[in-house]
């Protein structure tokens, strides 16, 4: 339902300030959108479809929407318990664990899949146990989600717990005095609460996980047995080989899939669907 | 029935210092004190929120100390309310009982007397975020109640309502206590929701519980300067010479109200009355309000307004005071 309430008018600044504010932002804007747009216009649609519905183009968009998707459901689903924790408890080492969550913004992503591949390759410690179940880190569509849930995971943990953090203990506490369990509360209170929240998480891990190529270079330049790549990785390979023209075309299909996807997900997000009650009917 | 038994637990700002209570069946108990006192931190153990150090809640005959929140069978209503806002009021409502397993079309049905015991009907399906102060208060203390909970804790329940609700809200909570009968800790600021609720009442500072008993014992018999003050009696005075003219020990401390005072008219004769040299006299609807010092410590006496003070100096009649014990 629209409500006739019109937002009322805010006092007025002062002109100088109104001015310093006004144009120092719409420069950072122009600075976003210059070059974006630039890209976009760089050649005609005509060509951009057909950069588009070029097979390897395809495959690697394939490929990178996929991981990144895997990649933020897993970080979103198992991101949930670590928000909780750090929302809630007290506990010794508590900022230690914080640092830690926040660690992965700060290393250079060459040094994550490193980091990585010293883990979970065959000959190191993990990688015997990967085998044990069939699979293998390198070169493999595993090690990219491994790579995009690594550089993506903390924007979901941290946008959780601040989420939850929101929400009075005292709710959890009156909910639970009227008989519900924690799971209950969980379900039926903190996580219709903030569903929002864990959307906005899921767009910011997701969005980080599509551009990331630097790890990913590392662990899975491409993909065994197809050889396809991640987009990002596809677009070095043509501006290498070819030049610009061959970079820009699927440069562009990408921001413009970004961009469709992540203005459906804005909208979703503030739609009343995500107002869940509590309980079906 | 509720036996509270030395119940002792340090947070960083505050300790529940060994407090001892037992409420009886159907008892309204009012726990009175001023903020940051630990009211609330008091609840939230009785609640479950937090496991004391020790000290042991029984309810029922029912060891409850250490049971989680969901098995202890207490309504909670907090200051803030605490409704789920991602749920309408009617599923609010319904909220305890269908964690327990109840549909909501029998929850609804059970819950049906309540909704209008409260006049909650026309409420139901709206969000708790356009609610009033006054409603959410009801939504809430109606959630409480739907459990059947076998003790209710009130969390300044009257905080930042006017006085008109404040008053028709009395009335219900008295209206409710009388037909549910639960066992309900009321903590306030407030001394007035103390007098008309209480059967009886506490006073808690500094997390110790400092005296329990009926408001009119309490006032009459404050056990120290604090509680005396707390109660309303604003004039507190622990003075040798008073003490000489009430014919009392020497340290005797003894508390009085400003309408305690009687002002003695001097027709030229002079009378014989307690001195009392005048600092500021302040012009109320109906009375004075007046503030002087008698024997060096400052009192208030409340005095028909069309009494005249002339000069600095007046003689006043204590006509009824308290020994502070």
């Amino acid at each position: 339902m629209h409500s006739n309430k019109k937002t009322p008018k805010t006092i007025s600044g002062s002109i100088s300030f109104n001015i310093i504010v006004w144009t120092t932002s719409i420069l950072f804007i122009l600075f976003f959108i210059v070059p974006i747009l630039r890209l976009l216009l760089y050649d005609s649609p005509r060509y951009l479809l057909s950069q588009f519905l070029s097979p390897v183009n395809l495959e690697g968009i394939k490929i990178t929407l996929l991981a990144a998707t895997v990649s933020t459901v897993i970080v979103v689903i198992f991101g949930f318990p670590l928000a909780y924790i750090l929302a809630r408890y007290q506990f010794i080492g508590k900022k230690m664990i914080d640092a830690i969550v926040e660690l992965p913004i700060m290393i250079p992503h060459t040094v994550v899949g490193i980091a990585l591949l010293l883990v979970f390759a065959k000959s190191e410690p993990a990688g015997p146990l990967l085998s044990r179940f069939g699979l293998s880190f390198g070169y493999s569509m595993l090690a990219i989600v491994m790579a995009y849930m690594f550089v993506s995971g903390t924007y979901a943990i941290k946008t959780m717990e601040e989420a939850i953090k929101s929400v009075h203990p005292r709710i959890e506490l009156v909910a639970r005095t009227l008989g519900a369990s924690q799971w209950q509360v969980v379900r039926m209170i903190i996580i219709p609460q903030i569903s929002r929240s864990i959307l906005t998480g899921g767009i910011l891990s997701w969005g980080r996980a599509m551009s990331e190529v630097a790890a990913i270079m590392i662990v899975a330049p491409y993909v065994i047995p197809t050889y396809h790549q991640i987009a990002g990785i596809e677009v070095y390979n043509q501006f290498v080989s070819t030049g610009m023209k061959g970079a820009v075309g699927l440069s562009a299909v990408l921001i413009i899939i970004s961009l469709i996807i992540l203005i459906v997900l804005k909208v979703i997000q503030y739609q009343k669907i995500f107002y869940m009650p509590g309980v079906e009917r | 029935m509720i036996d509270i038994k030395n119940l002792l637990l340090e947070v960083p700002s505050l300790t529940i210092n060994r407090i001892t209570l037992h409420l009886h069946d159907h008892e309204y108990f009012v726990l009175l004190g001023p903020t940051g006192s630990g009211k609330s931190l008091l609840l939230d153990i009785i609640a479950g929120a937090y496991s004391p150090e020790s000290g042991e809640i029984m309810l029922n005959g029912r060891d409850i100390t250490h049971e989680r929140p969901e098995c202890r069978e207490i309504g909670y209503v907090p200051q803030d309310y605490a409704l789920f806002d991602n749920m309408k009021v009617i599923d609010n409502l319904t909220f305890g009982l269908r964690v327990h397993g109840v549909s909501h079309h029998d929850a609804y049905q059970q819950l049906k007397r309540l909704i209008k015991t409260l006049e909650l009907k026309d409420l139901l399906q709206k969000r708790p975020e356009v609610l009033s102060g006054g409603e959410k208060r009801k939504v809430a203390l109606a959630r409480a109640l739907a459990t059947s909970p076998k003790l209710l804790l009130l969390d300044e329940p009257f905080s930042g309502l006017d006085q008109n609700l404040k008053d028709r809200f009395i009335y219900e909570l008295k209206r409710i206590h009388d037909e549910y009968g639960i066992p309900t800790i009321h903590v306030t600021h407030n001394r007035i929701e103390a007098i008309e609720l209480g059967d009886r009442v506490g006073i808690l500072q500094h997390g110790t519980l400092e005296q329990v008993g009926k408001f009119d014992d309490l006032i009459n018999a404050p056990k120290n300067e604090f509680i005396a003050k707390f109660l309303g009696i604003e004039n507190v005075v622990n003075c040798r010479e008073l003490n000489r003219y009430l014919n009392l020990p020497e340290d005797t401390t003894v508390a009085f109200t400003p309408e305690d005072v009687i002002l003695l008219i001097d027709k030229g004769n002079g009378v014989d009355g307690i001195p009392v040299e005048i600092q500021q006299v302040i012009k109320l609807e109906k009375s004075l309000m007046i503030t002087g010092l008698l024997f060096e410590n400052l009192i208030k006496i409340k005095s028909n307004a069309k009494f005249s003070i002339n000069g600095d100096n007046i003689k006043i009649k204590i006509k009824k005071y308290r020994r502070i014990l």
